[in-house]
């Protein structure tokens, strides 16, 4: 368990996308990942730069600035990646969904109530 | 064969909305606009749906609530001190609601400040300005004074040629010194560094804050007990407010004294980690260093604040409108000046620390 408070939902989908992105985590990427992740709702990109300078006040993720590039006009980009705190955060948060998908399951049956929705 | 041209957006727009952008995440979310870009009405839409977003954020990690209360509360003292703003609780309101629109601008400033410092001229005319409002201020308040038949010739002459003569060059040339002593300062972070440098360098910083805040909680809490005889013994206006002020200095230097100092290395840091602890160090000692810059002059304020407002505008002394309050107001402004130049250092200091690279091989 972290000492942290837990993990809201899109704080999870932030810490996922940067996990699964490696180290290509950066502002566009991330959010592209959050969209597949979140589909059919749609993720504002503003809102993933909020919740990515709330992480890092939380220190569950660490940023740095890349080399410049061209098809940025010259800028650098942003990078993620999880830190041991967000790592073991997310981790905390998957073991809570696992739980709340099997009580859910052993309820409706499988698989069967997803696929009725 | 030539490679396809990159769409990007015209120049103009794209200037316009990175100066809207903060400064410490421009680099990025502008870089990140333009990879977006498909057309100009897209590429606004898209900004605006983003930028306040960002702003917002910045405002939250840059705001000090303590500081603010305090700043909050000199304004109040302020403006309920100007002639102009009626007495009793429609004046007591139109103050608060004064204050809330300049800590508002100050926030918006604070988010938009950059890592780069001002020039000296710059500075100087901001000083400038800031003391002409002061003797706009006090120039008012002697006409008022004079048509109420309080104010004699020579209190008058005194305040114009001692006060703001001194005052004007004095700020702004340490202003400028400390825009210029800034300038000639050696870096000491590089561009490359192993992790043993930089830990070395973390280290340092971390003895430096350890004995900064057993000095600053040695002073506080000094501060804090000689205050408190004070109150108990002397019958002190605004009491419950004079409490709140010595229970304060007692829970800042508390909180120094068992939370001051940067906290120790992590046994498994990499370069990542210990950089990402470096960066959010620097900004919470940034930030405990405002909150003491402004709680020094807070007795102050408060002694303005239990002039003003503790009686009616007709019996307060002359002497407080024409002295003490632009002398506030100016030292007020010094220590903002002194903020706003250490956060654009760590900043600067920030950026860095986020730009440098491991050294690779011995």
């Amino acid at each position: 368990m972290t000492d942290t408070a837990p993990l809201g939902q899109f704080e999870q989908l932030v810490l996922t996308a940067i996990l699964t992105l490696e180290e290509n985590a950066y502002g566009v990427t991330i959010h592209a990942r959050i969209e597949e992740l979140a589909a059919p709702r749609k993720i504002k990109l503003g809102a993933v730069y909020a919740t990515l300078d709330r992480l890092e006040d939380k220190r569950l993720i660490a940023s740095w600035l890349s080399e410049p590039t061209k098809e940025r006009g010259g800028r650098s980009r942003r990078h993620y990646r999880l830190e041991e705190d967000g790592e073991a955060a997310l981790r905390d948060s998957a073991q809570t969904a696992r739980r709340i998908y099997e009580t859910i399951a052993a309820r409706w049956g499988g698989l069967a109530w997803k696929l009725q929705s | 064969m030539e490679a396809p041209e990159l769409r990007s957006p015209p120049e103009r727009l794209e200037r316009l909305v990175q100066a809207l952008i903060p400064p410490a995440a421009r680099e990025a979310v502008a870089g990140d606009l333009r990879e977006l870009y498909q057309s100009s009405p897209q590429y606004i839409s898209m900004a605006a749906r983003t930028i306040p977003f960002v702003l917002i954020s910045h405002i939250r990690r840059n705001a000090n609530p303590p500081v603010l209360a305090i700043q909050g509360f000199f304004l109040f003292c302020c403006i309920m001190a100007v002639s102009l703003v009626p007495e009793g609780p429609l004046g007591r309101a139109l103050a608060v609601a004064l204050s809330a629109l300049f800590l508002i601008g100050m926030l918006l400033a604070d988010a938009y400040q950059g890592a780069d410092p001002p020039s000296p001229k710059r500075a100087i005319i901001e000083t400038i300005l800031v003391t002409a409002s002061v003797v706009m201020f006090v120039l008012h308040e002697i006409f008022a004074l004079r048509a109420a038949h309080r104010l004699a010739d020579s209190e008058f002459g005194l305040f114009m040629w001692a006060l703001v003569p001194f005052a004007m060059p004095v700020l702004a040339g340490l202003r400028a010194l400390m825009i210029l002593a800034r300038e000639r300062r050696e870096q000491l972070l590089g561009e490359r560094m192993d992790p043993s440098e930089l830990k070395a360098q973390y280290r340092h910083f971390q003895a430096q804050t350890r004995l900064r805040s057993w000095i600053q909680s040695l002073l506080l809490l000094g501060s804090a007990a000689g205050f408190a005889c004070l109150c108990a013994t002397y019958p002190v206006p605004a009491a419950a407010l004079a409490w709140s002020l010595v229970s304060i200095y007692a829970v800042v230097g508390a909180y120094l004294l068992i939370n001051g100092a940067a906290p120790g290395l992590p046994d498994k840091a990499d370069f990542l980690s210990l950089r990402s602890l470096f960066q959010s160090e620097l900004l919470r000692q940034h930030e405990i260093r405002r909150l003491i810059f402004w709680l020094w002059p807070t007795p102050l304020l408060f002694a303005v604040f239990a002039a003003v407002t503790t009686r009616p505008r007709s019996d307060i002394e002359p002497v407080l409108m024409l002295y003490a309050l632009p002398a506030t107001v100016l030292l007020c402004f010094f220590v903002a000046i002194i903020n706003r130049e250490r956060n654009s250092q760590i900043q600067e200091k920030i950026g860095i620390l986020a730009r440098m690279r491991q050294r690779q091989g011995p």
